[in-house]
């Protein structure tokens, strides 16, 4: 492989050999952080000890020799440095926080703006008149001849949103709870398979999952967009081990009062994990909000999903907004900052009231939505 | 009979075994099921997976390998490695997007915005940790870009880059050439044909669109560095702060003696998911450059690669092939991950 790459471009090996040599040298600093990051560890006690004799000296040599009217101006100078680097560590993280916001700002004002306005040479940093029409004007019409309105692609979304998540979290907590608590032969190898395909990258599904759907006549409907995605092996994961933490006598508890395996699991393990299962729904939530290949590759335009609605060109089509100025040809920015604003706000909104619980979730996993 | 270190199911089993009567075989056949009622439980996520996970894998294994292979019917000529062939030499090319180029840009994307995001996350993770004031409002703010859609943000991203208008008659130059002082003779960054790059033979470097994705890359990976590194922070001892305190050490010497070794596990853990999710970069880029990204897949991801040819059913076999490619490289990541961070464990 490396011989044809050579002998396709020379200059495509030279960057390839730039780049191994950029790998490995953020490897070794990976490394080299480690390693050190072990030693730390291993010499934890000992450095404490030293903790103690370092502060001895400096008391020693204060008694020796250093006047208190020195003392008191290095602690002066230190008050003062302190001040000094504590402004610049306001100014550097204000300046974090402003470009963090930024480009959320930019959207809502721009959706806000006239074209005109959009596309004057200085741009304006909030909008001179509010043209609400903007939205109007999106949420009625389709983007192109063909494509469908907003309402039939937030309902498509909301649909398979709904069925995906709800009959996905049922599935989930039954697996779970097989594999958390129930014995049957073969548990440990279903799991342990199961936990091994989490490796996989998903693109090596979707190639075969798409040929399968196309025989089975499937595309153009909602069960396609759903059914791929119901299992998640990776909050099966994590829910087993939030059952598992419950401690086993309240099962037997549980059997003593005459309950059955599935009255316990709905009665008593349900609602003790009830933050998990938050954490699942609001999750699977947003990942069919954000699903974009998958839909665009299995269904037309009709039966997509609000993500691939927006990455449409929208026009101002009929001429409501300005009178034919802009043809049908020029893609005009504003309506586009309002569809954005209209598939990032939800997400917005969602993050503040359940930014615990949306954490929490995401955080262990190391993966974004 | 004791009771201790036995799962409470096989207690139940031996009481009614022992205490009971002599089971008929029936009786025990239809007890013995039931032990097994597990497999009811998973058996609808089990089907599923049976169809759209386990099978997958199984035919993409196969279908890299057969050659000539047809999506639509199903045939093909023989059995080899001319699909990976043709991958590698981009010789059976229609059009869509170069192999060659579609690795050398997910990996000059991954080997340059991951590190990049991680180094600012710790600064701002450090500086975050030094102040006490408006610690929580920095903190929520920084924090906003967590949950985005990539192709929505994309888009917002592409306006700050892109010259609106036509170029005798520019409209708006957008924000980044104004604040570069380029208003007269602005570079158009979101244009694969007009904006400046180096050509090297086979594949071009269109190093002003790499920057306009390393921004939004940084910008949407910072969140999730910073909550990690900015709780391993939290956690550390405040007396090695003393103690370098008493030594002299100035602020510099303490970040990367102290802080960076005591969050190393967290910071080799941000690489490699970073570097993961890196190589599996798509949407993004499509929210930016459009479905082609680019004209031609000028700014084409190893995922782009991939999806080109869908639809495509002559050339399935080579999305076959290129998948497993992409397959070899995350388990060699994933590797390399088990072996650096097998003790990776305060983050949480």
């Amino acid at each position: 492989m490396l011989r044809l790459l050579a002998i396709s471009s020379s200059a495509a090996g030279w960057i390839l050999a730039a780049l191994v040599c950029v790998i490995i040298a953020e490897l070794v600093v990976v490394l080299r952080l480690y390693k050190r990051y072990r030693y730390e560890k291993s010499t934890r006690i000992a450095a404490d000890a030293v903790h103690i004799d370092w502060s001895q000296t400096q008391y020693v040599r204060l008694e020796q020799g250093a006047s208190e009217l020195d003392v008191e101006k290095e602690l002066k100078r230190q008050k003062v440095v302190g001040i000094v680097k504590n402004v610049f560590v306001y100014i550097f993280l204000t300046a974090c926080a402003l470009l963090a916001f930024l480009p959320f700002y930019w959207m809502i004002i721009s959706s806000l703006k006239t074209e005109d306005e959009y596309r004057e040479a200085v741009p304006t940093f909030f909008p001179r008149q509010f043209q609400w029409g903007n939205y109007k004007a999106i949420m009625n019409q389709s983007t192109s001849a063909n494509s469908p309105t907003f309402w039939r692609i937030l309902l498509n979304t909301l649909v398979v949103g709904f069925m995906s998540t709800t009959i996905g979290v049922i599935i989930t907590v039954l697996t779970a709870y097989a594999l958390a608590r129930m014995n049957f032969k073969g548990k440990n190898i279903l799991f342990a398979i199961m936990l091994a395909t989490m490796m996989i990258p998903g693109e090596m599904f979707t190639l075969s999952n798409y040929l399968t759907v196309s025989k089975l006549q499937m595309r153009q409907t909602y069960t396609v967009l759903i059914l791929p995605f119901l299992v998640s092996v990776y909050y099966i994961y994590l829910l087993r081990n939030n059952f598992m933490q419950i401690p086993n006598s309240l099962y037997q508890a549980a059997k003593v009062d005459g309950l059955s395996d599935m009255g316990y699991l709905i009665k008593v393990m349900v609602p003790l994990t009830a933050p998990t299962l938050i954490s699942i729904t609001l999750l699977k939530f947003i990942g069919t909000w954000n699903s974009y290949i998958w839909p665009r590759l299995v269904n037309e335009q009709q039966w997509q999903m609000i993500t691939n609605w927006v990455t449409g060109s929208f026009v101002d089509r009929g001429n409501v907004l300005y009178g034919g100025r802009y043809g049908d040809s020029d893609p005009l920015i504003t309506l586009k900052m309002a569809a954005v604003c209209m598939v990032s706000l939800p997400l917005f909104i969602l993050f503040i009231f359940c930014r615990k619980y949306i954490m929490r979730g995401v955080s262990k996993s190391g993966t974004k939505g | 009979m004791s009771f201790k270190n036995k799962n409470p199911r096989d207690v139940e089993a031996d009481l009614v075994l022992s205490d009971g009567p002599q089971l008929t075989r029936g009786e025990k056949f239809r007890r013995g099921l039931r032990a097994q009622s597990g497999w009811l439980f998973v058996a609808p996520a089990l089907i599923l997976m049976a169809v759209f996970t386990f099978y997958p894998i199984i035919m993409a294994f196969i279908h890299a390998f057969q050659e000539d292979y047809n999506g639509a019917n199903g045939t093909y000529s023989g059995w080899g490695f001319s699909n990976f062939v043709h991958v590698v030499k981009g010789d059976l090319n229609r059009g869509g997007a170069d192999f060659l180029q579609c690795l050398v840009n997910t990996l000059i994307f991954t080997f340059i915005s991951v590190p990049v995001s991680t180094l600012l996350a710790l600064l701002i993770s450090v500086a975050l940790n030094s102040i006490k004031a408006v610690q929580k409002a920095y903190q929520t703010i920084l924090f906003l870009p967590y949950l985005t859609n990539a192709l929505a943000m994309g888009a917002v991203f592409a306006t700050f880059f892109t010259v609106v208008g036509t170029k005798s008659h520019t409209e708006t130059v957008g924000i980044v050439n104004l604040v570069l002082g380029l208003k007269d003779n602005p570079i158009n960054w979101t244009d694969v044909l007009s904006s400046p790059k180096w050509e090297l033979g086979r594949i071009t470097i269109p190093w002003a669109n790499y920057i306009v994705l390393m921004v939004y890359e940084v910008w949407s990976g910072l969140p999730f560095k910073i909550l990690i590194l900015f709780s391993a922070l939290q956690s550390i001892n405040k007396q090695y702060y003393d103690a370098a305190k008493v030594d002299g050490a100035s602020r510099w010497t303490t970040l990367w003696h102290i802080t960076a070794p005591m969050v190393s596990p967290q910071i080799s853990y941000l690489l490699v998911t970073g570097i993961m999710g890196g190589m599996k970069q798509y949407s993004a880029v499509v929210g930016i450059f459009g479905e082609k990204m680019g004209l031609r897949y000028e700014m084409g991801t190893m995922v782009g690669y991939i999806y080109n040819y869908i639809g495509e059913d002559k050339y399935a076999g080579l999305a076959f092939a290129g998948s497993l490619i992409l397959f070899v490289i995350i388990m060699i990541i994933t590797w390399i991950n088990n072996k650096v961070t097998k003790k990776r464990t305060t983050y949480r």
